[in-house]
């Protein structure tokens, strides 16, 4: 089973921040990505640099880099289900 | 107030200087208006100022920004590497998954991430494909922040936007948050389009109000404002030759240099031909001339002049003859004025020869092409440059111009013909000329395998004659005098012969001879009398006429 690496980028403690957070971490628990992921929250007033890497236009920006290809969410991540099937963890055909 | 140069010469006009520095710009237009260009060229500018430049686009990728830059003549390589300028992505990735709220704080740190200068301008290019991505509202309202931003900062930002109405439906209120709005259109009338451009405001300063129209073209933007005051010009002192010593004369020494003259006539007075005498007048003493002709073309206008013994080709090669045909009905009124004037801005020539002027008149009312030609003739007053328009004028107009705007020239020249007896020829007069006593004859205007030449009239017993009439009256008039002349000296010596035969008073021929001296002396005096009739009459037409 492949492992999934999560990107998540804020920008400091906005309340969305704090929302999108809140919201991975609630999708995390899903039985279908249980032990196979890996988070790494990057807060873009620490790495300003990194906003310019990844040509971000918006915050939260939730960024799938394992396994291939990438996939880009923006928004506080409040629809779980459409998340997954984002990260095509779907069950629903 | 402090302004920043546009990168547009009459833009800079129009704002009275620039883009207010420190300060939003928000230029508005729909598709095809031309906004990315005046991104480019303030761009070109700013770098060119020692501005740090930060280019975001949304519109175009990174690599084809970098490419039309260059297009305009950008280095844009290297002052990417001296990081001189950023150029940031903010293209939307339609890829991206819109999932609940977000907030686009992230443009504002890219934009400062980027900031390494005291001095620098952004440029946001455009707002409305950004706003594609920001369905709700408040992230407009956020992106404002960025014109906020800017103006804490004092940080010069032009940014734009297509007409969103057209887009969304909703007013934004970017026009509000922003301190200068220019509005740019292009409306099309007669089948041909001309771009418009418009400041609907300038805060803390005066710009000017007008709709100017405006021409993208070989990667820059021409505009042609008018702001300086008709009145405001001097008229020249020093004079040039038109290339006929008469014309010259006629013209109290030649026309001013920096004046305009207006040549007009009837279809075959010669008008072109005059105005090629006068153009090899002046690239003789190897000063520039630009003609630019409506009707015809280089090859044909160069063959056409040579019938008249001037060559044309010599002085193109020397470069100080510049010849531009170009169809009247290839664009609108406004483009025809912006390439004229960019012409010659490239040519910067001392003569500007335009054949006919009256050529434009088919591509829009007399009174538009009057206002274009008003701002036209103030435009090259300023600059100091001779202009000579040449107004064809229909055959039954008679003595009116058609355009109305023989008036605003310095310098009127008028070519007619006449037939007489069978017989055609061509006159030349001097309708006005300001600053110059002129000549207030009709003059004989010739043209023949040598050149323009200009002959004065008969002034016989019958006022001014021309033409082949003129030599024949001329002769008449001369065998008539010569004949009173000759008839008078007979008269004389028989006078003479009479007295002196010597009667005596009782002498039947005493009589006789008083009675034939009495009446050969009535006779003598009767054709002295008009002999000086004649002379008088010819003294007195060219005396009194001016010549």
């Amino acid at each position: 089973m492949a492992k999934y690496y999560l990107k998540l980028y804020v920008i400091g403690n906005s309340p969305l921040a704090k929302k999108a957070i809140a919201n991975l971490h609630e999708i995390a628990k899903e039985p279908r990505l249980k032990k196979r992921y890996k988070i790494k929250v990057i807060d873009l007033l620490v790495h300003p640099e990194l906003a310019e890497k990844e040509e971000i236009v918006a915050t939260p920006l939730l960024i799938k880099e394992l396994p291939k290809p990438t996939r880009r969410i923006i928004g506080d991540l409040s629809n779980h289900e459409n998340v997954l099937i984002g990260l095509e963890l779907s069950e629903k055909p | 107030m402090s302004k920043l140069k546009t990168g547009i010469d009459g833009l800079n006009e129009i704002l009275r200087g620039g883009y207010p520095q420190g300060k939003a710009t928000l230029l508005k237009g729909g598709p095809g208006t031309g906004k990315s260009y005046f991104c480019y060229l303030f761009a070109k500018q700013s770098l060119a100022n020692g501005e740090q430049v930060i280019f975001l686009t949304s519109e175009e990728s990174k690599a084809f920004t970098i490419e039309k830059m260059k297009a305009i003549g950008i280095n844009s390589t290297k002052a990417l590497r001296e990081k001189k300028m950023h150029i940031i992505d903010l293209s939307p990735n339609f890829d991206d998954q819109i999932n609940g709220q977000f907030e686009i704080e992230a443009i504002m740190l890219r934009v400062q991430a980027s900031i390494n200068s005291k001095k620098t301008v952004i440029i946001l290019d455009s707002l409305q494909n950004i706003f594609l991505l920001l369905q709700n509202e408040n992230n407009a309202h956020s992106l404002l922040k960025l014109f906020n931003w800017c103006r804490n900062n004092h940080i010069t930002l032009l940014a734009t936007i297509a007409d969103v109405n057209c887009l969304h439906n909703t007013q934004y209120f970017e026009e509000y948050a922003s301190d200068c709005v220019i509005k740019i259109s292009q409306t099309i009338s007669n089948k041909l389009m001309t771009r418009y451009l418009q400041v609907l405001k300038l805060r803390g300063s005066c710009h000017g109000s007008n709709q100017y129209p405006f021409l993208i073209h070989q990667n820059s933007i021409s505009l042609l404002p008018i702001t300086e005051s008709l009145l405001e010009y001097h008229l020249p002192k020093r004079r040039a030759s038109t290339g006929v010593e008469a014309i010259d004369k006629m013209l109290g020494g030649g026309y001013f240099r920096g004046s305009s003259l207006m040549v007009s006539g009837s279809s075959g007075t010669c008008k072109s031909l005059l105005l090629a005498t006068m153009a090899k007048a002046c690239a003789q003493k190897k000063k520039k001339v630009l003609y630019i002709s409506f009707e015809e073309s280089e090859p044909a206008f160069i063959q056409r002049v040579k019938s008249i013994d001037i060559d044309f080709t010599y002085f193109i090669k020397q470069k100080y003859l510049k010849f531009y045909g170009v169809r009247n009905c290839e664009r609108g009124l406004e483009e025809h004025l912006i390439t004229l004037n960019d012409l010659y801005d490239s040519f910067s020539p001392e003569l500007l020869i335009i054949d006919p002027i009256s050529a434009l008149l088919d591509l829009g009312s007399s009174s538009e092409l009057k206002s274009m030609i008003i701002r036209f003739v103030s435009h090259l007053q300023k600059k100091q440059v001779t202009l000579v328009m040449s107004e064809l004028l229909q055959e039954d107009s008679s003595d009116n111009s058609k355009i109305g705007i023989s008036s605003l020239s310095d310098t009127w020249i008028r070519l007619n013909y006449y037939e007489t007896d069978g017989e055609l020829y061509r006159t030349i007069q001097i309708t006005k000329s300001r600053g110059s006593y002129t000549s207030n004859q009709i003059k004989e205007f010739i043209v023949n395998d040598k050149g323009i030449s200009v002959e004065e009239p008969y002034l016989g017993g019958g006022g001014l004659i021309f033409g082949s009439r003129k030599k024949e009256r001329e002769l008449l008039d001369k065998q008539y005098l010569e004949g009173l002349k000759d008839k008078l000296e007979t008269l004389m010596r028989y006078i003479e012969n009479v007295k002196t035969l010597q009667y005596s008073p009782y002498d039947t021929n005493y009589l006789h001879q008083v009675e034939l001296l009495e009446g050969l002396s009535i006779q003598k005096n009767k054709t002295e009398l008009e002999i000086q009739n004649i002379e008088a009459q010819l003294l007195s037409n060219s005396s009194l006429r001016k010549k």
